[in-house]
């Protein structure tokens, strides 16, 4: 930030070698300075962007695909190992787990973060009165920092009768529940805070894709006699197939990284039920200091994404040209 | 009730209201609906509130009561003093700032470059920028650490300090790409004018461009601050000095020791400044402003 | 505009004072020939009257050194984020971490060779070699204790009392243990037995506990390679014990996915009856959790037929990245803080004083890092300032002079952990765990990490 002054300077240094190009035809020598001029100011004011994006962006994808066929612990200095990070990583039996693991926690994600906000956009979107505050209480949950939500969810799932959660239930007889004890209950209880914290922002996106559903298809339904039933099913949703489409690939690509939750609510635990892929690649990297091996795993993890989002766009195109 | 074409109707018309069956079942829905969120929305910040001014015996005795009994206020006051959370707060401050100044110049000065000066090698350099929205962060997340720790040709390392964040938080181009959009909507006769008058590209972009683009300034700047004040992971990575640390990282380690009535008034007092800036920016973030395609 | 680019630059410059606001709690260097270390063990701000004595030793030491300056760090060892710090060379200069550390932090150069430094100092001779090989290789010398410890099991007195259970005959054996926990849960309601799970204190107890059965759980192979030794009886046996507990007695609560710290805050709340750590290890902070110190029962380790017990240590070691002068700095601070008040009956005796007055725990007994002689001479010099109740400790103490003590595995003691934790959670927390499927599983897990430590 502070550079800016020299970088101005620099422009001002590269004039004069411009104005020392001649040309018999000036229109096409001025054009061409011109060009040269706009490259010039183009670069100075893209410098900013070339550094931090040089430095925080291109380099380290470049040298991801690079330190996955090293050994890299930071104290001896780096050496090619070949395939032998990715040979320690598949003969880590938590692998299979962690993969298994992120796909449940993926698939319950989408099993409840998809039509929970579709529903309420609907609903909301009908409101007469009260919308505003439908949509302001329907987004607090998203202004909390995940970790507080975190943090605060975890009270709420103490175990015993005197937990929230569970003096809640008791109140209906039911329970108490171990939630973040159990290896079973421990994925779905972090899928309803990931959900908590995350649906404000899918509700208020379909809001505003409702907003954009023509009124005239509405009216144009009503008259053939469709009920409202029908008219959600053949006129709400087809028109917002695409909205729905994205945020669906949004979701599964930010479930399929998910970290924070297990990392500060179960820590994986309990037996490694909640350790996801970015759990694991964490351990590797600064519990054990092993960073060729946690490379090795985010490079797959990337690789699947990419997969994903080429299958998906694949599959969505087919469905919408068909 | 209004009666006649309503000028704005949704799924249902004004006719599906005045029919009872429909209007007792949509009632009921919308009964339902504000149920949940009530439940979901605003009990557990209100549980929040007042386990911050509770005894933990009277957490534990009454998990579900909306107010404490006694109210200990001084709670509040000992987890901003004896937990540091003043600290931590002031250092999140500082690298929310931080990342706010570094986003906003990277995307304004590119989205400049390549929206009125268009260099030849923009399309280039935009393609490159872009490419990066298919890598997530937590991918490139074990080598960006390393980068931090030996900045190539540099040979020094910003790890523990806020500059760790500030740089990094620059490489989003989802802000360059909005930028640029903007930029380019700009009509180019306004730009030709002012250079015919001999105003230089610094002036265009500081006297003309700049004070034209304040609604895109805002929404950058809102995503900006929001997902800073957010971040978790990688400051958790990069600042491992507790002296650094932002309120996101200092909280789940300090849960790992402290009375809980006091770490719940620390994620109380955590949670006020982006509550405040919401309740500002509430009109524009709610009523939908650009919400299509954000998602943080 | 000129309004905006002003806004700009106020907060630049706002950030860079603030950012310079916060740089200067750390590092003062005003004076150039002041050498400035950085030290773990410094009391939590919450603990006041540790936190005090703490600062006023470091103002005594300042005195005594001139031009060095000590700044402390609050913050613990954690096996889940030290080795970050590590790497990321925000480390402090002295270290403070468990006995199981050094062998990777020596291996990987992150500790400084202090051999010339302890040299001059008058106690370095007499230090207990038994903790000593650990921190020595050859003629080079990378840390000191600070305290060792060992296992033993740590109870309530008055809900010992309140289930009908004598205070003062602690359970001896772990079938008395189950006894006793089934009794106070069927009388008090509270929890019999506690157990931690996470951030490697699962693995830490299992070895603790396989260790009062006879077993081991590294051992080396004919050819020198350590293996896992754990998929055994001993082991299964633990964890069988743990089951009975947990799904036929339901002694041990509704919450087994804490760690130390939680366990304590339980223990101080007066909901669990026993527990198993390193009771003088934890009495300080009980105390100054608000625990009431009449109710603090230390009994020995409960047996299994081996009368074993785990035996670890707090250690100081100095970071490798410490200048010449830091590291002199350091180990006259080690020495200052940690050695003279358990080898000099004099200062012994001012520390005392200083300690009591300040309310702090004086006399807990501990497992000696000098000779047993050298020990009874300090005890002899503080005791008229002891405020510790002794006698709740007798128990304990006694098993010390009877026990074996076996230390933690020697390689990737701490990796190793990480591994069994799910273990131990699996058993507790899931009715249907097959202790003998997951031992072996964990045997493969295991014998993964030593290959890859030892290669």
């Amino acid at each position: 930030m502070t550079m800016a002054p020299e970088r101005v300077l620099g422009v001002a240094a590269s004039g004069p070698g411009d104005a020392r190009g001649h040309r018999s035809d000036r229109r096409s020598a001025g054009r061409r300075a011109g060009r040269r001029r706009a490259a010039a100011a183009g670069l100075v004011f893209l410098l900013p962007a070339l550094v931090i994006f040089g430095y925080f962006a291109w380099w380290p994808i470049a040298q991801s695909v690079v330190l996955s066929f090293q050994q890299t612990n930071l104290v001896s200095a780096p050496h090619w190992v070949g395939l032998r990070n990715f040979a320690q990583l598949f003969a880590d039996p938590l692998l299979a787990t962690a993969a298994l693991n992120t796909l449940w926690f993926t698939g319950l994600s989408l099993l409840v973060g998809l039509p929970v906000p579709l529903v309420c956009a609907v609903l909301v979107s009908e409101l007469r009165r009260g919308g505003a505050l439908a949509r302001t209480l329907a987004y607090l949950p998203v202004v909390i920092p995940p970790v507080v939500a975190v943090l605060l969810w975890k009270a709420f799932y103490a175990p015993g009768e005197s937990g929230v959660i569970n003096s809640l239930l008791g109140l209906f007889a039911l329970g108490p529940y171990p939630w973040l004890q159990s290896p079973v209950l421990a994925m779905p209880s972090l899928v309803v805070v990931a959900t908590w914290s995350g649906a404000g922002t899918a509700v208020l996106i379909y809001l505003a894709a409702l907003a954009g559903v023509s009124r005239e298809l509405y009216e144009a339904a009503e008259l053939d006699g469709a009920s409202v039933r029908r008219r959600v099913w053949h006129v709400t949703l087809p028109q917002m197939r695409g909205v729905i489409l994205i945020l669906l690939l949004l979701q599964i690509i930010g479930a399929l990284q998910v970290f924070t939750e297990p990392y500060v609510m179960t820590d994986g635990g309990p037996a490694n039920a909640t350790v996801t892929v970015l759990l694991m690649i964490y351990r590797y990297a600064f519990l054990f200091g092993n960073y060729g091996v946690a490379t090795a795993l985010s490079v797959l993890l990337a690789l699947v994404l990419v997969v994903v989002s080429a299958v998906y766009l694949r599959l969505t195109r087919s469905w919408s040209t068909s | 009730m209004t009666s006649g074409p309503a000028p704005v109707r949704g799924i249902l018309s004004s006719a599906d209201w005045r029919h009872s069956a429909t209007r007792r079942t949509w009632r009921l829905l919308h009964a339902v609906l504000f149920a949940g969120l009530v439940a979901f929305g605003a009990l557990p910040l209100v549980w929040m509130w007042r386990a911050s001014i509770s005894s933990t015996a009277d957490l534990v005795q009454r998990p579900l009561a909306l107010w404490p009994d006694p109210a200990r206020w001084s709670n509040l006051y000992d987890a901003w003093s004896l937990l540091g959370i003043d600290r931590y707060l002031q250092n999140t401050v500082v690298l929310v700032a931080g990342s706010w100044l570094v986003q906003l110049i990277v995307a304004t000065t590119a989205g400049f470059a390549l929206a009125v000066i268009r260099p030849w090698f923009g399309r280039f350099v935009y393609g490159a920028l872009l490419a990066t929205l298919f890598v997530p962060g937590t991918v490139t997340l074990i080598a960006l650490y390393l980068t931090v720790l030996d900045l190539p040709g540099l040979g020094i390392s910003i790890a523990d300090t806020p500059w760790a964040i500030w740089l990094p938080a620059g490489a989003h181009a989802f802000n360059v790409l909005l930028a640029k959009q903007f930029f380019d909507a700009i009509p180019r006769e306004l730009f030709e004018a002012a250079q015919v008058d001999g105003a230089g590209w610094l002036v265009v972009f500081r006297r003309l461009v700049l004070p034209m683009s304040r609604p895109i300034l805002a929404v950058i700047s809102l995503l900006a601050i929001m997902t800073a004040w957010k971040d978790f992971l990688w400051p958790l990575v990069v600042l491992s000095d507790p002296a650094q640390q932002p309120l996101a990282v200092a909280l789940p380690r300090l849960a790992q020791n402290t009375d809980p009535a006091y770490l719940v008034a620390g994620l109380v007092i955590a949670s006020v400044p982006p509550l405040v800036i919401f309740l500002i920016f509430q009109r524009q973030i709610v009523s939908g402003v650009g919400w299509s395609g954000l998602k943080g | 505009m000129k309004a905006r680019a002003r806004r700009v630059l106020g907060a630049a410059a706002a950030m860079a004072l603030m950012s310079g606001a916060a740089a200067c709690g750390t590092s003062p260097g005003a004076d150039p020939d002041t050498v400035v270390i950085t030290v773990m063990g410094m009391p939590a701000a919450t603990n006041t009257a540790a936190l005090e004595l703490f600062q006023a030793q470091v103002a005594e030491f300042e005195e005594l050194n001139p031009g060095i300056r000590v700044v402390g760090s609050d913050v613990p060892w954690d096996a889940k984020t030290f080795a970050a710090r590590l790497a990321g060379g925000s480390a402090p200069t002295l270290l403070r971490v468990p006995l199981t550390e050094p062998p990777s932090l020596i291996e990987r150069g992150q500790v400084a060779d202090i051999a010339a430094e302890v040299a001059e100092l008058d106690s370095f001779e007499e230090l207990n070699p038994r903790v000593m090989q650990f921190l020595t290789d050859d003629d080079a010398v990378y840390g000191v204790p600070e305290k060792s410890y060992a296992f033993g099991l740590v109870y309530n007195r008055s809900i010992f009392t309140q289930a009908g259970l004598d205070p003062d005959v602690p359970p001896t054996t772990w079938e008395e243990v189950r006894a006793y926990a089934a009794q106070i849960t069927e009388r008090t309601g509270r929890v019999g037995f506690g157990e931690i799970t996470t951030n490697n204190s699962g693995g830490w107890h299992l070895t603790g506990y396989t260790y009062t059965h006879g077993g081991a759980m590294i051992e080396q192979a004919g050819d020198g390679h350590w293996v896992a030794a754990f998929n055994d009886r001993p082991a299964l046996d633990v964890l069988k014990w743990w089951q009975q507990l947990r799904w036929e007695d339901d002694s041990m609560g509704d919450n087994v996915l804490g760690k130390q710290e939680d366990m304590l805050a339980e223990f101080v709340a007066g909901n669990v009856g026993m527990w198993v750590s390193a009771p003088p290890d934890l009495y300080p902070n009980y105390v100054a959790a608000g625990g009431d110190p009449a109710d603090y029962g230390a009994g020995p380790m409960p047996q299994a037929g081996a009368d074993a017990t785990l035996a670890g240590a707090t250690v100081l070691m100095v970071n490798a990245n410490a200048s010449a002068a830091e590291r002199d700095a350091a180990v006259r601070w080690i020495d200052f803080r940690a050695l003279r008040p358990n080898f000099d009956p004099e200062i012994a005796e001012e520390t005392a004083a200083a300690a009591a007055a300040d309310g702090l725990p004086v006399g807990v007994p501990v497992l000696p890092i000098y000779s047993q002689e050298k020990y009874e001479e300090i005890q002899a010099a503080i005791a008229d300032h002891v405020n510790v109740p002794v006698e709740n400790f007798a128990p304990y103490v006694a098993s010390l002079e009877t026990f074996e003590y076996v230390p933690e595995p020697v390689v990737a003691s701490q990796e190793i952990y990480a591994a069994l934790d799910p273990l131990v959670q699996a058993v507790l927390t899931d009715p249907a765990a097959d202790p003998a499927e997951l031992l072996a599983e964990a045997e493969g897990r295991v014998n993964t990490i030593l290959e890859q430590n030892q290669s």
